[in-house]
Parts: structure tokens; sequence; C-alpha cells
């Protein structure tokens, strides 16, 4: 039987009066792409950031791997096999490509209380670097600072930040926000070739692009999970379609 | 070690003569006869290696600390109080100087730290306001009178004897360059890559897994302690501790030497600390009244040059070298 990876339980959120997050039970199966669907304001976003630990939760239990992870810090989450990419570009803009893909390696490489070796001379950690910007085409840019990348290639970075942590679940939240449609196609198909290898936890708003990727897809509707099903059954699930997917029509 | 590529670029020239002069001076106010210039650059030394220990926390740490000059005043009350109690070997002073500053970088740094912004800034300032008034209340030491220093600190020998003005100006040189080293070491390895990177994207470092508070905390002592041995040499070179040291005009200054020599440059420090004394130097001739002039100035530089010297003699975009 296949492992849950990731199990919330009762998850809960609030921002003053709004529940963000209102008792939300998911289920992320390992190896499976399980995208998160909702209308703006739904708390997709607040729920990731739930999951990897930029925010607390109110109440509930969040366990990864068969941890409870309730208490454990953003990076140390990072560094039991959880990574995410950001809506909003986040990556070191001030940084060339594979110093920043060097700084994800570095960072489940041990502690860096090390004052004194040039990082640029660890040919270990450079060449890994190298390797994982590779597996995104970005290796010939491995010297361009980040900041003066292409959007589209900057988003490209950001994915290959989270891969070079080698995340057990990846969480990618709106990876096709602000794309053209070539920019668009191409990171489908790379998320097409990730597919695979990792378990991905992916919020998307482009339906195309769901139902084409997705092995389970849940859909939130003002904080709550109302369904976490097949692609199959959600889009022909009555209540989803009012609440969500008949907008689109 | 250094790439011998950077020698030549117009950085590295400014560098050779920045530190060319320093290393020179003795020479010079020797030959024309004019010694007052040789303690002028002694003392500039002294606020330039405060400035590049403050660099490491503000230009690559990204961190405003309001409060620096107070390690300034733990190295010099370290020497003037064991001076006190005839306590004169450096080799007992400076151990005593850089352990209280552990501490109380530590304490400090792990309040601090836990802040951003604005109120960093406001929580270093009042921490260090606290030891200031501390060191005014205490009138064992002087309190606001401050403390004169009879001997200097004893090296126990003969080929060190800080009563030798040439024997102090190059100890502090040769501190100063050390720092200097230090720094340019600190900020290509592992740990300056997440001080910078924590500079950079806070968040981003986090979420990769690096848990950026420790290295701040990390990075602020060896700040403190390097700032500390400025104090250390900047008692022997005065032969008098006050408390004014600590005052915040002073950490306000500290921070105006960095951004003016620019923000995360190695040398930016050094060349910001001799900037800024020469100009109030030549200001304060004109007319006593010299800040009213030397402000708006500062604003002008920050206004054109945002990366202040550096960013005139550099056009690379990063500014980590």
């Amino acid at each position: 039987m296949a492992k849950n990876l990731l199990v919330t339980r009762n998850l809960s959120k609030s921002f003053g009066g709004v529940k963000a997050a209102d008792n939300i039970n998911l289920e992320i199966v390992s190896g499976e792409l399980h995208a998160l669907i909702g209308p703006n304001g739904a708390g997709k976003t607040t729920l990731i950031s739930l999951i990897t630990g930029i925010l607390r939760c109110d109440s509930g239990e969040i366990r990864f791997d068969d941890n409870r992870i309730n208490d454990v810090s953003a990076p140390s989450r990072s560094l039991m096999g959880l990574a995410r990419s950001f809506q909003v570009t986040s990556i070191l803009k001030d940084f060339t490509c594979q110093e920043n893909v060097a700084l994800a390696i570095q960072a489940h490489d041990g502690h860096s209380f090390r004052f004194w070796k040039r990082v640029s001379s660890e040919t270990d950690i450079q060449d890994k670097a190298l390797d994982v910007l590779r597996s995104v085409g970005l290796h010939t840019h491995s010297e361009t600072i980040a900041g003066n990348l292409a959007y589209g290639d900057q988003r490209h970075l950001e994915i290959a930040i989270a891969l070079a942590t080698k995340p057990k679940l990846l969480v990618l939240d709106e990876p096709l926000a602000g794309m053209g449609r070539s920019d668009s196609a191409k990171i489908l198909e790379f998320l097409k070739s990730l597919k695979c290898k990792y378990t991905i936890m992916l919020i998307e708003h482009d339906m195309d692009a769901v139902f084409a990727l997705a092995d389970r897809i849940s859909v939130m509707v003002y904080g709550r999970l109302i369904k976490s099903d097949t692609p199959q059954n959600v889009r022909n699930d009555e209540f989803v379609q009012m609440a969500y997917l008949g907008h689109d029509d | 070690m250094f790439d011998r590529g950077v020698l030549f670029t117009r950085r590295g020239v400014a560098g050779i003569l920045v530190i060319g002069t320093c290393m020179l001076v003795p020479i010079i106010a020797t030959i024309i006869d004019e010694p007052y210039y040789m303690n002028l650059f002694a003392r500039l030394m002294i606020w330039a290696i405060a400035a590049i220990s403050l660099n490491l926390i503000l230009g690559y740490g990204g961190l405003i600390s309001f409060g620096h000059a107070l390690y300034l005043g733990i190295g010099a009350y370290a020497v003037g109080i064991c001076s006190y109690y005839d306590i004169n070997s450096i080799f007992i002073q400076v151990p005593i100087a850089l352990g209280v500053a552990t501490i109380i970088s530590f304490v400090f740094g792990g309040i601090s730290l836990r802040t951003r912004g604005v109120y960093f800034i406001m929580i270093t300032m009042a921490l260090t306001q606290m030891i200031y008034y501390l060191s005014i209340s205490i009138e064992e030491y002087g309190s606001d009178d401050g403390l004169i220093i009879y001997v200097r600190s004893e090296f126990g020998t003969n080929l060190i004897n800080l009563d030798n003005p040439f024997h102090r100006y190059y100890l502090i040189f040769i501190v100063m360059v050390g720092c200097l080293y230090l720094t340019y070491r600190l900020i290509h390895s592992r740990f300056g890559y997440v001080i910078r990177g924590a500079k950079s994207n806070e968040l981003r470092m986090e979420v990769i897994g690096h848990s950026t508070f420790r290295y701040r905390l990390v990075c602020f002592m060896i700040a403190g302690l390097m700032c500390t041995l400025a104090g250390v040499l900047s008692a022997n070179v005065e032969k008098f501790v006050s408390p004014d040291m600590m005052h915040w005009t002073r950490s306000g200054e500290l921070i105006f030497m960095v951004v003016l020599g620019g923000m995360a440059s190695i040398l930016g420090p050094l060349t910001g600390a001799m900037v800024f004394w020469l100009i109030s130097e030549i200001l304060s001739r004109f007319t006593e009244h010299w800040h009213i002039i030397f402000g708006p100035f500062l604003i002008l530089v920050v206004l054109l040059s945002p990366r202040g010297i550096d960013g005139l003699l550099s056009r690379r975009g990063s500014g980590s070298g």
C-alpha cells in the first residue's frame, strides 16, 4: 500500500476573524503529484506555509514522514526533506545562479560554521550545484547574477534551488504564475519530468496544467478542504463545480 | 589567497594606496618632523578597525547595529580597569576584554537579533546606552570624568614596547590588516555566504535549511570581539578611557564611516574612516559649527552614491569582493 508522506489532522489557522485554514485534513501519498486548487483567498498559500513551517498552526497536527512536525522550525523541516517555491519568486537576487544553488546544497551538508575555506574552491559543492543547474537547463547562466535573469529563468532557478535540497516533498506555489505561453509550456514540460522522481504538492490556477499533471486533486474554498480525490472524480463533483470550476466556463 | 587580478582594478589600486599610506605615515612624519600625523593616523586606524568590524554585521549582514561603539568601550575599560589594579600585562588584559565582550555580545546579540529593522536599531542602541549609563555611575572608575591610564599595556619584552610610538603604530597597523584579511576570508567562506545570503533574502535562506539566527549571532559576536581589540588599542593610544567612547553618537559615526566607504566592501570602512576624519578635520578648522556642513555632505554622498566611495571605484554589481 502506498504510504502517506504528509498528513494534516484538523489543521487550523486564523488571522484575526478570518479562518484561513479550517480543520484541514490532507493526505499526500508518497510518489504522487497532488494538486491544490481553489479560488483566490481560499487559503492555499496559508496551508503550504503551515506545512513548510513559515507559519505556525493554531491547532491540529502536521505529520511528515511519520514525524509530528508542528514544533519543527522551517530550516529543520527543510533538512527533513520539505522544499518549497514561492508564488512571488524568492531567490537571492544579488548572487549568481550557481551561488544560489550552492547555498542550498551547503545547507544540507552539515553546519556552516566554517570560517576560512573559500566556498568557491569547494569543488564538491560547486560540482553538485552545476549538476542541478544543468538538470534545469540553466548551466549556461551559472555565473549570471540571479536578479538579471529573465523572469521565466528565475522561476526555473527557484525550482532548481528547491531540488538542490534533495526534497522528499516538493511544494510548488503557482510555478506558472505570471508566465507567458512559451515559458509556461517549458515549465510544464519540466514539471512532467519531475513527476515520477519526487512527491509534489502543486498549487496552480491553470486548470489544464492541473488536470494534465495531477494524480490527485484537493479543492479548497474559504479555508476548507471540500474535496480530495482523483482528477476524474473532482471534475465530476457537483459541489466542486459549483464552488470553483464552474466559474471557468 | 587574493586573486592577482584584483590588484589591478581601480579598487585594488585605491586599496594599495590607502594601506600603503598607513604603512608609510610614521616614516614620512619622522622625515618632516610632524609626529602629530602619526598619532592622527594611529587613531584613524583604530576607528577603521571598529568600522571594519561593524561592516561585518552592517555591510555583509544587513543589520543596522546602532550600539557598536559599546565594544570600543569594553576594550578600553578592560585596559583601564586592569591598569587601575596594576595589572598591566596585555596577556591578561586582552583575554579579560575578549571574555567580557564575548559574554555581552552573546547576550545582547541574543536579545537584539530576535528583532528586525527599526526595532533592531532601537534595541542595540538602548542596550549600549544601558552600559554607557552604567559606566557613568561607577565612581570608582571615574564615572563621567573617565579613567586615566598611567601605564600602557605591557608585552613583557622590549621587542614590543607600546610606549614607543613606532611600536604602537605598527601594532595597530598589523591588527588592522589582520582584520581586513579576516573579513576577506570570512565573507568567502561558508559562514560568510550564509550571512550575506540572509541579508539578501532571509526567508529563502530559512526555507532551504539555514537557521540564520545562530549564524547572525556568531557574526555579531565576531564583530564585537574585533571592535573590542580596537578599544584595547585606543586605551593605549589615548592613555585615557571615558564613557563618551560608548555614547550612541559614536556608534552613529561608525555607521557613517561604513556607509561613506561603501557597505559590504572589504576596504570600504578603512577609506570611509579616513575620509570621515579628513573632512571633519578640515571643516573644523574653518568653523566651530562644522557639523552643519558635514551632515548635508553625508546625506549627499548617500544619495549620489549609495554604495559609498567603493561604489565610485567599481562598477561591478554585486559588491562582494
